[in-house]
């Protein structure tokens, strides 16, 4: 859910633009316009998404393998479609409708909520709203980068990726205001998120405009060719890697489960929920740049290794939590620091060891692998907590993260690897 | 909401329909947004007036109460929170609202107990005994969050279930208070956690006893059936006003409703799809001559204590977070398919 996996750049339409070409006047807005876009966009959604895992087994009454099976399907969805959803729009070079389709479509399934209390009918809609999203990110990071001067480009997504962020972080403290003002009214938030959503439609259909014609060009080969494919399989710290990040993922719980387990263990009501995400983002925030420096002075896989390390802390306080403000500080804090030590870093690291023309092809598959296990663990935990309640669920898959985690620095630190996986 | 056509004229020319355009877009959106946050705001008790506004041309509550009819709590916009009347012969149609706030109320025999939570700020909770003309006899203090309210059908007892601590059946922990009342003064005659506790004969002693929603047995008011919860279990329990004992029958019973011929219960059953601590409930009927039990057709997750409106029928409250809460019908033989009977409002209790 964070920078890189909710919106790291498919792969920057770089190729686009040649160096030396000037970006037609005008167009240097569109960076800040997208991103309040995406800020007005990120409020809508991450209101919605902090009162889910409540609203879904709490009123709607799913039960836990339900929402496992759900949250994982919810969760994979953007990130597989994203990468076809950038063909398209390149294909016709209309990326502004194509985004505006995305973006439209998610605000329309926001309605959808209110229309529907049914199990089945609202899970439909929400994974709708999943396909807006998957459409709309890859033509929007197009637009930015041709909408950049070259030289430019990493600030205008800095800039993007912040305001985005910001909105991520509204979102939630905007459910739990809502909540409170009409304690259970989901539909107050569902209301507030859709004008959200209508007005960073709003910006992007009356101020964002499209790149003249002449500046398109192909901006990438699509991700999966049979070629990269054989390439990249060959390339055994890539292999390494993939292994690595997808047996850590399958013994992850979502956060979404991470936090209903915790309000069943405390007596927590539904109206500071959605705080729960704000703490973790908080402490990604705070985390995040620090310690990307640490893993670029010491080594990345170490940080990558520590950070799933740490997610054992979370499970055991999680396993053990009660009302108390030091229980939840611990749980938020480890998970956000977690989400800081891992998730650009697996990146980097993936980056360092694929070839530059195969990087694109090869952070998708990376996204990929670790995204479809980290589906798959949502499910299992769901069926874990069927069967053995959710501590017995928070116990098996602490086993699992414990048992992982030193597989995964064997993997990664095993001799024959040598100095592919630039461990440092 | 669509995008708007694509020009590809520089931006100065276009530039001022459009932000004309989006400036209007912005001030829809605050007008929706805040003005839907104040409707659903009308659902919240938080949020009332002193007094429920009542729509011009609505029945007058004496009226609609010389014949059979249903009390309950109205969660229509605008008189949200407030008691209203609805004749048996037709509960869809526009209720009699009185000024009277509740939370949770419940009326027989002309005797009426209320569970506000419109006391002071520093102690909101508190329950109102009124008769017929809903103007209030006597108050008492609640140590917390209202949940369930009965009175015994000769208008003699009433109860009283509030949370202690958590605000719902739902959450990991929570601790009730279940008091039984004098309806004539408003005294407090006793907290069923001062009762003894029997199984089988023997009597059982735990600090985590818990009870919630008694229902009064209509041939015998001092007689009543209650759900007890210990250790993870929800067990049906008959108790007696004047020994002050409670037995226990079997697990597995929650907020339990006598059928009006006493011969059945109406609860709600946590269902195994959730697992043990994902508790969502099915309406359920228990046959009290066996003690055994069979669904009934609604399937969503009902978290009430069910009303009789007959001996064949029962009524309950649903509320999904999204619009205001309703009032459900369906057969008690676990037959046919549920009804929408009252909409926008919970809290039934019926006078046939």
């Amino acid at each position: 859910m964070y920078s890189s996996v909710r919106d790291r750049p498919a792969a920057p339409a770089t190729e686009a633009v040649s160096p030396t070409e000037p970006v037609a006047p005008g167009l240097g807005r569109n960076v800040g316009l997208l991103g309040a876009t995406s800020l007005l966009t990120d409020v809508s959604s991450e209101s919605v998404n902090a009162v889910l895992p409540l609203y879904l087994t709490n009123a709607l009454g799913y039960s836990a393998l339900g929402f496992g099976i759900f949250d994982g399907i919810y969760q994979g969805m953007s990130v597989i479609l994203r990468i076809f959803g950038g063909l398209a729009a390149d294909r016709r070079g209309r990326h502004k409708e194509v985004a505006g389709f995305g973006y439209g479509l998610s605000a329309a399934c926001k309605l959808g909520l209110l229309a529907t209390t049914a199990r089945v009918p609202t899970a439909g809609v929400l994974f709708l709203d999943r396909t807006g999203k998957g459409v709309r990110t890859a033509p929007r990071d197009a637009l930015i980068s041709l909408s950049s001067e070259p030289q430019k480009m990493g600030l205008a997504f800095g800039i993007h990726r912040a305001l985005d962020t910001v909105g991520a972080f509204i979102g939630p403290i905007l459910a739990f205001l809502l909540l409170w003002f009409t304690p259970k009214a989901y539909d107050s938030v569902f209301v507030v998120s859709f004008c959200f959503a209508v007005l960073g439609l709003g910006v992007l259909a009356c101020f964002v405009r499209n790149p003249p014609r002449e500046r398109l060009r192909p901006a990438r080969a699509p991700a999966f060719t049979r070629e990269s494919t054989r390439r990249l399989l060959g390339n055994r710290a890539f292999r390494r890697l993939t292994v690595a990040g997808a047996l850590l993922g399958l013994v992850t719980i979502s956060d979404a489960f991470i936090y209903l387990v915790y309000q069943r263990r405390t007596h927590m009501s539904a109206t500071p929920f959605p705080l729960l995400f704000v703490g973790t983002s908080l402490a990604y925030l705070l985390l995040a740049v620090p310690l990307g420096r640490l893993a670029d002075r010491i080594g990345r896989a170490p940080v990558f290794l520590a950070g799933n390390a740490l997610l054992i802390v979370c499970y055991v306080v999680l396993r053990m939590s009660g009302p108390g403000v030091v229980p939840i500080a611990v749980i938020l804090g480890s998970l956000g620091t977690y989400y800081a030590a891992t998730d650009g870093i697996l990146m980097a690291l993936a980056s360092e060891a694929i070839p530059p023309d195969l990087r694109s092809s090869g952070l998708a598959w990376l996204t990929t692998a670790t995204t479809a296990a980290k589906a798959l663990a949502s499910g299992l935990f769901g069926l874990c907590w069927l069967w053995w309640g959710p501590n017995g669920a928070v116990s098996w898959f602490l086993a699992g993260m414990a048992l992982a985690v030193p597989v995964a620095v064997l993997i990664l630190f095993h001799p024959s690897t040598g100095r592919e996986v630039p461990a440092r | 909401m669509t995008t708007a056509p694509q020009e590809t004229t520089p931006a100065g020319a276009a530039g001022r329909p459009r932000v004309l355009a989006f400036v209007a877009l912005c001030v829809l959106c605050v007008a929706v947004g805040i003005g839907y946050v104040l409707h659903t705001g009308g659902r919240s008790d938080r949020a009332l007036d002193a007094k429920g506004s009542v729509a011009a041309g609505a029945p007058s509550a004496g009226a609609v109460m010389a014949g059979p009819h249903l009390l309950v709590r109205d969660m229509a916009t605008g008189q949200a929170g407030y008691a209203g009347v609805l004749p048996l012969s037709d509960p869809g149609g526009t209720k009699a609202v009185t000024d009277l706030p509740c939370a949770r109320l419940y009326m027989a025999a002309g005797n009426g107990i209320c569970l506000s939570d419109h006391g002071d700020i520093l102690d909101p909770y508190k329950v109102v005994f009124f008769g017929p003309d809903f103007k209030e006899r006597a108050e008492k203090a609640l140590p917390g969050v209202p949940s369930r309210a009965r009175v015994s059908a000769d208008g003699k007892y009433g109860s009283s279930t509030v949370f202690v601590t958590g605000d719902s059946y739902a959450a990991g922990a929570f601790s009730t208070r279940t008091s039984i009342w004098d309806m004539a003064t408003g005294t407090d005659l006793a907290n069923l956690e001062e009762f003894t506790v029997w199984d089988n004969g023997k009597q059982l002693q735990s600090p985590d006893f818990n009870f919630w929603g008694v229902t009064f047995d209509p041939t015998n008011s001092s007689h009543f059936y209650a759900t007890l919860g210990t250790k993870g279990h929800t067990y049906l329990v008959s108790g007696d006003l004047t020994t002050r004992k409670v037995d226990i029958l079997r697990d597995g019973v929650e907020c339990p409703s006598l059928s009006p011929d006493g011969t059945r219960i109406a609860f709600k059953q946590r269902t195994s799809a959730g697992g043990a601590d994902l508790p969502t409930w099915r309406l359920a009927v228990l046959d009290l001559a066996t003690l055994h039990d069979h669904p009934l057709a609604e399937t969503r997750n009902v978290d009430d204590q069910a009303e009789w409106l007959d001996n064949s029928t029962v009524a309950y409250a649903i509320d999904t977070g999204v619009g205001a809460p309703s009032i459900y019908a369906t057969a008690a033989d676990g037959s046919g398919t549920p009804h929408l009977l009252v909409p926008d409002a919970d809290s039934p209790s019926v006078a046939r």
